[in-house]
């Protein structure tokens, strides 16, 4: 027996050095196991709010209006909430790595797949209305963190998409009357699109795209928009254009 | 008498059996100097270095699964400390390593590979050291060590094409410094 040997033999001996309980290991990957669940878990749920999110405050339909939907689209994507989504995904990746059905495949496969079933858990939480109803025993209630990402989502539309019903056909657009009640002008130009077959008029509920300044939006894309799921958006004060003024500066 | 295997002495160590870890330490000592050696560049604190890779061993081994080779397992530790060690004095060695990032195709071993293995086992221990470290380490444990791409990839938590792949290189590496020492002697 040479030096080093004998050295931890009597290291084991003297009970410096010890061999830790079977516990500690499963107490360990227990442990483990919780925060992966746990890791996943969030990234689905912030996954599925971003969805969720992009569903709410219609931009998910802004893609349907060729480049410049797209663009407006991934303009207004909640990045914040996605980017968390991503660093929980690239923590789990940490987490899982340890084990051979991740490291035994290229890191592009195992993030992938950890991606794949991050967005189907989404996809299945959204089905369960689960952030419907979680933003509606929010709402009222001052929880951190979670009260402004439900109202951002539930009580606010991004700048440019505006939903309401139209009260009155302009020579050049429309007047619609949003859901915090304000008038806006929507004009309509050549490269608008419009709801394909059919002729906007009067009492129609539609979702418009557009660069909006003050009372005034011009539209790149016109959706009809189902009349059950218009909100009744919170003024937060503001009361805009007067039916009559928007009239006066815009003849039909 | 049939010897014990490393699985059955590590039976007989996690059930209290101290004096059996000799016989672990016995078989494993001269490789692991060698591993570290080789891997590391260095003999300074290679005994020290061992040492630790031989207490981490004895205090984690109820962690191990004797139905499990566990040869791949020790080398495992070892690895993790000699890496450390690379870190400590060279800040080497990333997270992401752009071989196990995308999937590779595994390297194609051609019939020549055997007459190749033979010709650069003699030109290994000369060029060895002048490889960069994850190409040396998987040289150094299939060559000397005599460890499979699979076990390989057990140790390194890489997949088995990514062993492949970085064996290849690291052979070409390897035949790209014998060639041009000759080019200099002539």
């Amino acid at each position: 027996m040479n030096n080093i040997q004998e050295k931890i033999l009597n290291k084991i001996q003297s009970g410096e050095v010890y061999m830790k309980p079977k516990w500690h290991f499963v107490l360990r990957t227990g442990l483990l196991l919780c925060g992966v669940v746990i890791v996943l878990l969030l990234a689905v749920y912030f996954l599925s709010f971003a969805i969720f999110f992009m569903h709410q405050n219609g931009i998910w339909l802004a893609s349907d209006f060729g480049f410049r939907g797209v663009s407006f689209f991934v303009m207004s994507s909640p990045w914040l909430i996605i980017s968390t989504s991503l660093a929980f995904i690239i923590l789990l990746y940490v987490l899982v790595h340890k084990y051979s059905f991740s490291y035994k495949r290229p890191l592009v496969y195992s993030m992938l797949l950890i991606v794949v079933v991050a967005v189907i858990g989404s996809l299945l939480m959204n089905k369960t209305f689960m952030h419907q109803r979680l933003g509606n025993i929010i709402e009222g209630h001052q929880v951190p963190m979670l009260s402004p990402m439900y109202r951002g989502a539930m009580q606010e539309r991004p700048e440019g998409v505006l939903v309401g019903t139209v009260v009155e056909l302009l020579k050049e657009g429309f007047v619609i009357k949003s859901e915090k009640d304000e008038f806006i002008v929507v004009t309509v130009t050549e490269k608008t699109k419009l709801p394909p077959d059919i002729k906007i008029q009067s009492g129609d509920t539609l979702i418009v795209f557009g660069d909006r300044k003050g009372d005034y939006l011009t539209a790149f894309g016109v959706k009809t928009f189902d009349k059950e799921k218009l909100r009744p958006f919170k003024n937060n004060g503001k009361q805009n254009g007067q039916l009559k003024k928007v009239k006066e500066n815009n003849p039909s | 008498m049939v010897e014990k295997s490393d699985e059955q002495i590590v039976a007989l160590v996690q059930a209290g059996d101290a004096e059996a870890y000799g016989e672990i330490m016995s078989r494993y000592e001269n490789k692991l100097k060698r591993y570290a050696w080789r891997f590391l560049n260095t003999r300074e604190e290679i005994d020290d270095l061992v040492q630790d890779v031989f207490i981490k061993t004895y205090t984690n081994i109820k962690s191990f699964n004797t139905s499990l080779r566990f040869s791949p397992w020790i080398y495992r530790i070892a690895h993790n400390t000699f890496v450390n060690e690379l870190k400590r004095k060279k800040h080497i060695f990333n997270f992401f390593d752009s071989d196990t990032i995308l999937p590779l195709l595994a390297s194609k071993e051609t019939a020549d590979a055997d007459t190749m293995d033979n010709e650069i086992n003699e030109e290994l221990e000369i060029f060895v050291e002048k490889l960069p470290p994850k190409y040396r380490e998987v040289i150094v444990l299939h060559y000397f060590e005599s460890l499979s791409y699979q076990e390989i990839s057990e140790v390194l938590h890489i997949p088995v094409t990514t062993v492949g792949v970085r064996m290849t290189r690291g052979r070409n590496k390897l035949k790209g410094y014998y060639q041009l020492s000759e080019q200099n002697h002539e």
